[in-house]
């Protein structure tokens, strides 16, 4: 049918603009999803690298309770009286690890045994340009990878700076290591353990011995080992660590899939207006004696070259988003998770694939309404202007009906008390979905109410404007609808954010109690978990202005559900205070707490391991399997991976550690915090190790930084979502403008001016916008609410206060009303010049 | 306004139309002059095609010609700014379509008060004068319905009713009957005749038929772009 086909290139290249504005919305809709895709398999890519190359060939690691193993220790299971032991022994290497920053690069530092290498780097390791037992005879030199060396411009054998904590170290890189794996080695960086423990200042000391075992070897192993040590498969170990970056990833998907629903609108749109302009000529086709079945495929195959062109350029403009994406995405994980650096965007076809179908997808779902209304209609049907609108108006009340079944099962579908974050963003998706449906009649109610107080009131053109957004719901709803969705969720997040912020300074205020604190500082994670040195705190406790000191050893222990952060703390006047503790506690809990009977677990443990108050606790400790009771539950946003508290002296007798990972200094109330700060500092700086001390509002306003830091990608992906409804807005716009194109003449004709034309467009605009802004309050909040109650529960174990606070339900409005209007600016400007001559032509 | 100015003043207008894509091109009016007098009444006739909806929107101030001079009430509309040509429109020419637009979103009070408001005129203070000109259509009837639950008839008369409400000098009239049935068509054209009689307002009709012509002071006919016997009165 090379005729019907002409005649819909033609009208295409004759609507460019629409066209073009379609194809955008699309691409960008695309965009979203690939781009958040990307950023989340390249990240997780990245990490498995890590975790790969750290694994190698291990399959089973030494622990001990404390975290880490006295060289001796190492020496004296090499040469176990027992042969099974020793001989399990010799297939591994200890292993030292540290995070640092060389050159401005990201560094995994391994300290391994040299003659072990190929576990790690595959078996046919080479080094270039270098000597491989200069590592072992030179102090602080190491290998790097021959991308890294070129990408951060590092020459062999020239002395560099190496941060570590807050410690800047000379290195030197004495060679390149290539390594026949994935990843190539990308992001370590190699050393002798000597060299590692000299750089960390963890003198004759290794985090853990990794091994390569037959199971029955490692079920022998595991029986013969002392009691303070403990043997774990690796993969459990990875799987544990890549658990927690699920919840992390799972929002952004999210985010994603709201940025495909405002999407899919601006593809309805533009699909319906591609149809509805024209039904005349259908009508006329139809007459001629076209089949239903040639025009459905005209109209669906019209579909599938803007899905297809529309979903080309998402994806080009996705992958460049990509990997801005990427670099926020590291940032949070860095912050809260571990060292992390990504070299390499990953574009699986999978995303793609995933990508690339939901635009199909949508925009067929989107083509398939009006492309069986058009083949079905009767011809007659099709001649006769306005048919379709009055039908809109009807589909309107439907609409709105089905909205608000959909809105309340979404509703119901959040109140039901499961786990699952799945079900909690269905159930966001759902109430969105089913309030969006019922804007349209919203919004025609209050044009029409808007219309009758005009009437009586107002001027001709105000009545003009309100049954104008009246009378075409059809284009005007689906814009206020698309606007709706894009600022509740603006607004949902918003308040979300804000209420999080808002609990969390509480939070820090009443955990914060003392006034410095000194901690040995350690990249990984947030938690302070290195070690000072334990002179220390008797040398801070003879200084003068000191009230009180309170010690803190924050290391990771194993109980049987897994690893999980334990922090020992020595009693003082304001331990209890340091706690938010939530309702429910056991009776006598600071005594019992403080006699060693009862520990306190952080909320996001006590919801993802479902223990509660009065249950138990087993850890394996120095002394084998021991049993603690919970005594309260304590808010901490310091982490999602969950957090247990016990009294020092207990942590001491039960894992033998006597080491100290922070400290907490009260000054006296006469004393000069400054000179007292001035004082530890100088104190701190005698010990070789890295030691940071700061101010209590230092810390705090540092982790505000964090958790700002953590939601800009959100901020990037709000942004996103109100780009693509704007893109909404406006193509549903340029299309009621161009219904309106005679009319609008008709106007001028009569002796309206451009001016006031434009005016009379704008007016209609800021309706739509302003109806959608108001409609997208409540939503907003009743959103934030649901993810407050819902998704921050289900995915991080937190709760928190919901606070409503004023601006972001005022910069909703405005971002609504602002964006209607910008959008309204285009058609307007149009409307104003166009020639009047050919409009008043046009039928 | 001077008298004796005349109403309209056309001069040496030519008005050409590219044609598909660009390169050729459609010559509409070749040089077509008159004068209309003020309160006279013309007739413009010629076939389909030969330029008279053209004509009529270049002495509206719709369109522009590419040549010669338009003066509307002694203001030549090529001195004027688009600002200027809008009031000109507003204050001085009704215009009545072949095919009604009316404002679909607005009552038929509120089509006619349309003109009225632009002008400056409220609807309220302006309703006497809208009941007025409805009772003389023969609408006061339908006072509050909307275009769409009009007949074709009545939407014309609606639409001369917008023409003539705010009285403008000149009234511009392209095949008011076209799309009626003869019957109505005519009754459309007495409804016209009676308007116009007594009142000192310009009317130019485009028509094919020589019956409507019969109301006509004057009658022109366009051929080939030119008028031929522009001062052919058909006295009957
Ligand atoms: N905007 C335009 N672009 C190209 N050609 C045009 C345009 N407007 C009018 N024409 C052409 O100019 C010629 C005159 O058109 P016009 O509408 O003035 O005729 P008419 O005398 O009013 O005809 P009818 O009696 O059928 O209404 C026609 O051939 C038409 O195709
Ligand atoms: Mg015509």
């Amino acid at each position: 049918m090379p005729v019907l086909l002409r005649a819909s290139i033609g009208y295409l290249s004759r609507h460019r603009w629409q066209s073009a504005l379609s194809i955008l919305g699309i691409a960008l809709g695309v965009a979203v999803v690939i781009a958040v895709e990307i950023a989340n398999t390249s990240a997780l890519r990245a990490f498995d690298l890590s975790l790969e190359t750290v694994v190698g060939r291990t399959t089973h690691q030494i622990e001990s309770a404390s975290g880490q193993i006295a060289d001796a220790r190492y020496v004296e299971l090499r040469r176990h009286p027992d042969h099974t032991v020793a001989a399990a022994l010799r297939t591994g290497s200890p292993v030292i690890e540290a995070s640092v920053r060389i050159a401005g690069g990201t560094f995994q530092l391994l300290g391994v045994d040299l003659l072990s290498l190929p576990r790690f780097a595959g078996p046919s390791v080479e080094v270039t340009g270098g000597d491989l037992t200069r590592l072992l005879h030179e102090s602080r030199t190491l290998l790097l990878n021959a991308q890294d060396l070129e990408r951060l411009g590092i020459a062999l054998d020239t002395p560099l700076s190496l941060q570590h904590g807050d410690q800047t170290q000379e290195v030197r890189v004495i060679g390149a290591i290539s390594a026949n794996q994935p990843g190539g080695l990308a992001g370590f960086a190699i050393a002798d353990i000597a060299t590692v423990q000299e750089i960390t200042a963890r003198p004759a000391v290794i985090d853990r011995i990794d091994l390569t075992l037959t199971p029955t070897a490692a079920a022998t192993l595991a029986e013969r080992l002392p009691q303070d040590l403990r043997l774990v498969a690796a993969a459990q170990r990875s799987e544990s660590l890549r658990q927690m970056t699920r919840a992390f990833q799972t929002n952004l998907t999210a985010m994603s899939l709201l940025a495909v629903l405002v999407g899919g609108f601006i593809i309805y749109n533009t699909m319906t207006f591609a149809v509805v302009q024209r039904r005349q000529l259908f009508g006329s086709l139809r007459t001629l004696g076209a089949t239903r079945a040639q025009l459905f495929r005209l109209i669906m195959s019209e579909a599938m070259l803007f899905a297809c062109i529309g979903s080309a350029l998402g994806l080009a403009m996705g992958i460049l988003t990509g990997w801005g994406l990427v670099q926020l995405v590291t940032r949070t994980i860095n912050d809260l998770y571990f060292a992390l650096t990504v070299r390499e965007l990953i574009i699986a076809p999978l995303s793609i694939v995933k990508a690339v179908g939901v635009g199909l997808l949508v925009t067929i779902l989107a083509a398939l309404g009006p492309a069986l209304e058009a083949a079905g209609a009767q011809p007659r049907d099709l001649l006769r202007e306005h048919s379709l609108e009055r039908r809109g108006q009807q589909w309107v009340r439907w609409l709105g009906v089905l909205g608000i079944l959909l809105a309340a099962s979404g509703w119901g579908l959040a109140q039901i008390p499961s786990r699952s974050l799945g079900l909690g963003f269905v159930a966001i998706l759902t109430l969105i979905l089913g309030v969006s449906l019922c804007v349209p009649i919203l919004l025609r109610l209050f044009a029409g109410l808007l219309a009758r107080a005009a009437a009586v009131h107002g001027p001709l053109a105000a009545v003009l404007a309100a049954r104008g957004v009246a009378s075409s719901i059809t284009r005007t709803g689906i814009a206020a609808a698309a606007l709706t969705v894009a600022i509740s969720s603006t607004i949902g997040v918003g308040v979300m954010i804000d209420s999080f912020r808002n609990s969390l300074i509480v939070w820090l205020d009443g955990t914060l109690q003392s006034d410095l604190y000194v901690a040995a500082t350690s990249e990984t994670g947030n938690r302070a978990d290195g070690e000072l040195p334990a002179a220390l705190a008797e040398r801070l406790r003879a200084l003068d202005g000191i009230a009180e000191l309170s010690l803190a050893r924050t290391t990771r222990v194993e109980t049987r559900a897994g690893d999980v952060w334990l922090i020992g703390v020595s009693p003082s006047s304001v331990t209890a205070r340091g706690f938010a503790l939530r309702h429910g506690t056991a009776t006598d809990l600071w005594s019992r707490f403080e006699a060693g009977e009862l520990i306190l677990a952080s909320e996001p443990y006590a919801y993802h391991q479902r223990v509660n108050v009065g249950d138990h606790i087993e850890f394996f400790t120095a002394r084998g399997w021991q049993q603690l009771e919970i005594g309260g539950i304590f808010r901490d946003y310091g982490s999602d991976a969950g957090l247990l508290a016990m009294a020092r002296t207990r942590y001491i007798e039960l894992w033998d550690d006597l080491a100290i990972s922070s400290l907490g200094i009260r000054v006296q109330e006469d004393a000069d915090q400054n000179r007292v700060f001035a004082e530890v500092r100088s104190i701190t700086e005698q010990f070789d190790v890295p030691i940071q001390t700061s101010f209590n509002e230092q810390i705090r306003v540092e982790s505000l930084a964090v958790f700002d830091r953590t939601f800009a990608i959100t901020q990037v992906l709000r942004l996103l979502a109100v780009a693509v409804a704007f893109i909404g807005v406006l193509s549903a716009l340029m299309a009621l403008e161009l219904e309106r194109r005679r009319e609008h003449a008709v106007l001028r004709a009569t002796g309206m001016t451009p001016g006031e034309l434009a005016s009379l467009i704008l007016t209609q605009t800021s309706i739509v916008g302003l109806v959608a802004g108001l409609i997208a309050i409540p939503l907003g909040i009743v959103m934030a609410q649901l993810l407050i109650e819902v998704v921050n529960l289900r995915s991080f174990g937190w709760t928190m206060e919901m606070s409503i606070p004023a601006w972001p339900l005022i910069s909703g409005l405005l971002l609504a009303w602002g964006a209607a209007l910008l959008a309204g600016i285009a058609p307007a400007k149009r409307a104003a010049r166009e020639d009047l001559a050919p409009a008043l032509r046009s039928e | 306004m001077v008298p004796g100015t005349p109403a309209l003043r056309v001069h040496d207008v030519h008005k050409v139309y590219p044609e598909g894509d660009g390169k050729s091109e459609h010559r509409v009016l070749e040089g077509v002059s008159f004068d209309v007098a003020q309160g006279e009444c013309v007739a413009l006739l010629g076939r389909s095609g030969s330029g008279k909806s053209t004509l009529l929107n270049l002495l509206a101030g719709i369109d522009r010609p590419d040549q010669g001079s338009v003066e509307v009430m002694g203001q030549p509309l090529r001195r004027l700014g688009e600002p200027a040509l809008t009031l000109l429109r507003r204050r001085q020419i009704g215009f009545i379509y072949q095919f009604f637009n009316l404002i679909p979103t607005l009552s038929v009070t509120e089509n006619l008060a349309l003109p009225l408001e632009l002008n400056g005129t409220t609807l309220r203070r302006g309703l006497p004068r809208i009941h007025a000109l409805l009772e003389q259509l023969g609408l006061e009837r339908r006072a509050e319905a909307f275009p769409d639950q009009l007949s074709g008839g009545e939407q014309q008369r609606v639409a001369i009713g917008r023409a003539l409400i705010h009285e403008p000098a000149l009234v511009l009239a392209d095949e008011p009957t076209g799309n009626l049935d003869v019957e109505t068509g005519e009754q459309i054209l007495e409804l016209l005749s009676a308007l116009f009689a007594g009142r000192r307002q310009t009317l130019i009709l485009v028509t094919h038929s020589l019956t409507v012509s019969a109301i006509a002071d004057r009658v022109l006919t366009l051929e080939h772009g030119r008028l031929v016997a522009a001062d052919r009165s058909l006295a009957w």
